[in-house]
């Protein structure tokens, strides 16, 4: 783990290059079942330019100086779809359906028998990233409650049972990437701030289960979504202090975007705060003051050693030079607060 | 004072698979003329997918530990084609015929009229270079005498008048590459020791027209060709003290493979040597202890200070892994010799 204030990481996605998908379409839709027709090469061939993209992820993202580093999801087409779809139970076959987070309805995996995971799914991911970098790695893993709401459910009786057979499959999953090399796992539970009520009846049993027997470093990561596809974002979150009752040691909110009130990290007072301090609507590269600026805010309701500096979401449907400049900022913007705390 | 046995690459690295197609690469002669069909990748977007390779080669020798950085060649389908086939006064729809090194016919662009540089060649690509590592950098060129060799002559009446005109299109490049930020041009003239008559006729006075009026760091690389295409190897060079008779400052020769007696290095009085040090015929990556060795052998006849350490040649046709463990491995050879040579 780097031993500095204000160490820097991605929340997990970097854009991925042209010659690997159709990023065009890409940016059309968050898929949840497979498309694998976004790729520009065949299966046979995807593999090899599915690595050169990652290595090529890994290497920006060391260069930009940052000191946590992830796969930059390069392998995936969304966030979620590389896990939920592997999973025993469900049939990507004939998809069912069920509204976004913009309310409308999406193809999603339809579950038709008992979720469990078949192998490890993002296994070769996660030792492909350690071998290729020094520094603290972290890989992503969508969460339990978004899977099963990213889901038509046609087999359990409620959707707690659902979310508690995502979560197992989660739990072995997060074993696995620990046992191979991860430093910090990161749980993608972006649907708890979209559907808060059932994130309390049941999503924070869910995400328990998916960490039970866990002893590394856990991040859970929710959000408004993409800002290249949700436009509107409110000020406040309408699930987030509940999550100091869990066992993730790491919340990873978006701040800058939504002008977070950030009072709310107070809520959370065991826990570090992967804070967004890049707004990903914006194309513009923040300067490095204006990153500073939006680290100091935090400084009021969160200690200085609970802070990690991230961009609000993931950087995927960013332009590549864009998402680079970036992550400058946010070095140079964190590197401003160090010198200023260690005064 | 500067770094003593400073690492460099020669020109190129191992190109990847999914960017083109290796397999036919490496079974024919090096293109002279354009083979574009070589190219995995759709044309709109072979620049971004070129970029990349090429960002993966300059992370791959940073992170080897080279303290030269090239642009690893990623762009090109010889280290003398792109050039060769951008000036003015060749047809190469229309290729005429040249015997290449080994003695058998390969296409070659047919001069039809006056050879001049059109525009500046591959001042994107050091521009490209210099923006993506703060280490030194090296461009390389192909040579006035080697084009000329690979050319079909329908237009002048001597050879000679030719290789002049080569001279002044590379002259005005390495113009126009120095004032875009290289800091080492490397002019590649392998045919001068193909054909050492004709090179000591003129091929050396159109190296000098070449370097007419340069005033940055120059280097000229001469080998025995490929290792993957030609396969045996004369111990001692047919031209080499002659170019004691050029301006250029640094000699890039291979002494590995062809175990060169390096006794040839003090007829170069002045020059620096760029030393090859690692055999690219052998798919077993070296011990640093033999790169160390290798190193020995030059310096009863050269001092330390004017040695670069390298590959005897371009390491285009290795697979990547070995062409990356023996950077590895020639930096460590280097380091050995190093530590050897400040007790």
């Amino acid at each position: 783990m780097p031993d500095k204030l204000f160490p820097t990481s991605l929340v997990g996605s970097y854009p991925q290059p042209e010659w690997l998908i159709d990023r065009a379409r890409l940016s059309k839709m968050v898929p949840r079942v497979r498309m694998d027709d976004l790729w520009l090469i065949d299966a046979k061939e995807r593999e090899a330019r599915q690595d050169e993209a990652t290595l090529l992820a890994i290497r920006d993202q060391e260069r930009a100086g940052l000191d946590i580093i992830t796969d930059g999801e390069q392998r995936r087409e969304s966030y979620s779809n590389r896990f939920a779809t592997a999973l025993e139970g469900v049939d990507t076959e004939n998809p069912g359906s069920t509204l976004n987070r913009s309310g409308k309805p999406i193809p999603v995996p339809r579950v038709i028998g008992k979720i469990r995971r078949r192998h490890p799914v993002e296994l070769r991911d996660l030792k492909f990233l350690r071998a290729n970098t020094e520094k603290t790695v972290k890989i992503t893993v969508p969460g339990p409650f978004t899977m099963s709401k990213q889901a038509q459910n046609e087999f359990y009786k409620s959707d707690e049972a659902l979310a508690l057979d995502y979560a197992a499959a989660v739990n072995d999953e997060i074993k696995d990437l620990f046992a191979a090399g991860a430093d910090i796992v990161q749980l993608d539970e972006p649907w708890m701030q979209q559907h808060p009520e059932k994130a309390r009846e049941y999503g924070l049993k869910a995400l328990d289960r998916a960490l039970e027997g866990i002893s590394g470093t856990v991040a859970v990561h929710l959000c408004f979504g993409y800002a290249a596809v949700v436009h509107e974002k409110p000020t406040g979150y309408s699930f987030l202090g509940e999550l100091e009752g869990s066992k993730a040691a790491q919340v990873s909110i978006e701040a800058a975007q939504p002008k977070l009130d950030l009072r709310v990290l107070e809520t959370l007072p065991s826990k570090t705060i992967i804070l967004g301090v890049i707004d990903l609507s914006d194309m513009t590269v923040e300067t490095s003051e204006t990153v500073a600026g939006r680290i100091r805010k935090a400084l009021a309701h969160v200690p200085a050693e609970r802070i990690v500096i991230a961009p609000d979401c993931g950087m995927k449907y960013l332009p590549r030079d864009v998402a680079y400049g970036k992550m400058q900022a946010m070095v140079q913007g964190a590197e401003i607060v160090r010198r200023e705390v260690a005064r | 004072m500067a770094k003593l046995l400073p690492t460099s690459l020669v020109g190129s690295y191992a190109q990847p698979d999914w960017l083109i197609d290796r397999t036919r690469l490496a079974a024919r002669f090096p293109p002279r003329v354009r083979a574009k069909e070589l190219w995995r990748v759709a044309p709109e977007f072979l620049r971004q997918a070129q970029d990349d390779a090429t960002l993966l080669a300059i992370r791959d020798q940073e992170r080897a530990g080279l303290d030269i950085i090239t642009d690893g060649e990623m762009r090109r389908e010889s280290y003398s084609n792109r050039f060769a086939t951008a000036l003015e006064g060749v047809d190469i729809d229309n290729p005429g015929t040249a015997l290449d090194r080994s003695g058998h016919p390969n296409p070659v662009p047919r001069v039809t009229g006056k050879v001049r540089r059109r525009h500046p060649v591959e001042v994107d690509d050091v521009k490209f270079l210099r923006a993506n590592t703060d280490r030194m950098i090296k461009m390389t060129v192909p040579g006035p005498f080697t084009m000329s060799q690979q050319a079909q002559n329908d237009f002048y009446k001597d050879e000679e008048e030719m290789a002049l005109d080569y001279a002044a299109a590379v002259n005005a490049e390495i113009r126009d590459l120095f004032a875009a930020g290289a800091d080492i041009v490397q002019i590649d003239e392998p045919y001068m020791q193909a054909r050492p008559e004709k090179a000591r006729k003129y091929g050396l006075k159109a190296l000098n027209a070449a370097l007419d009026g340069i005033k940055g760091p120059t280097a000229v690389h001469i080998c025995f060709g490929y290792a993957a295409i030609i396969h045996v190897r004369p111990e001692g060079y047919s031209f080499l003290p002659e170019l004691t008779g050029s301006p250029v400052q640094q000699v890039s020769i291979e002494t590995a493979q062809s175990k060169l007696d390096c006794s040839v290095l003090a007829k170069l009085p002045g020059k620096t040597i760029i030393l090859g040090t690692l055999d690219l015929s052998d798919m077993t990556v070296e011990k640093p202890e033999t790169v160390a060795a290798r190193i020995r052998r030059a310096l009863p006849y050269v001092p330390a200070e004017r040695i670069v350490v390298a590959p005897d040649c371009g390491l285009k046709y290795l697979p990547r892994d070995v062409a990356y463990g023996k950077m590895c491995a020639m930096v460590e050879g280097a380091a050995i010799v190093r530590a050897e040579l400040s007790k």
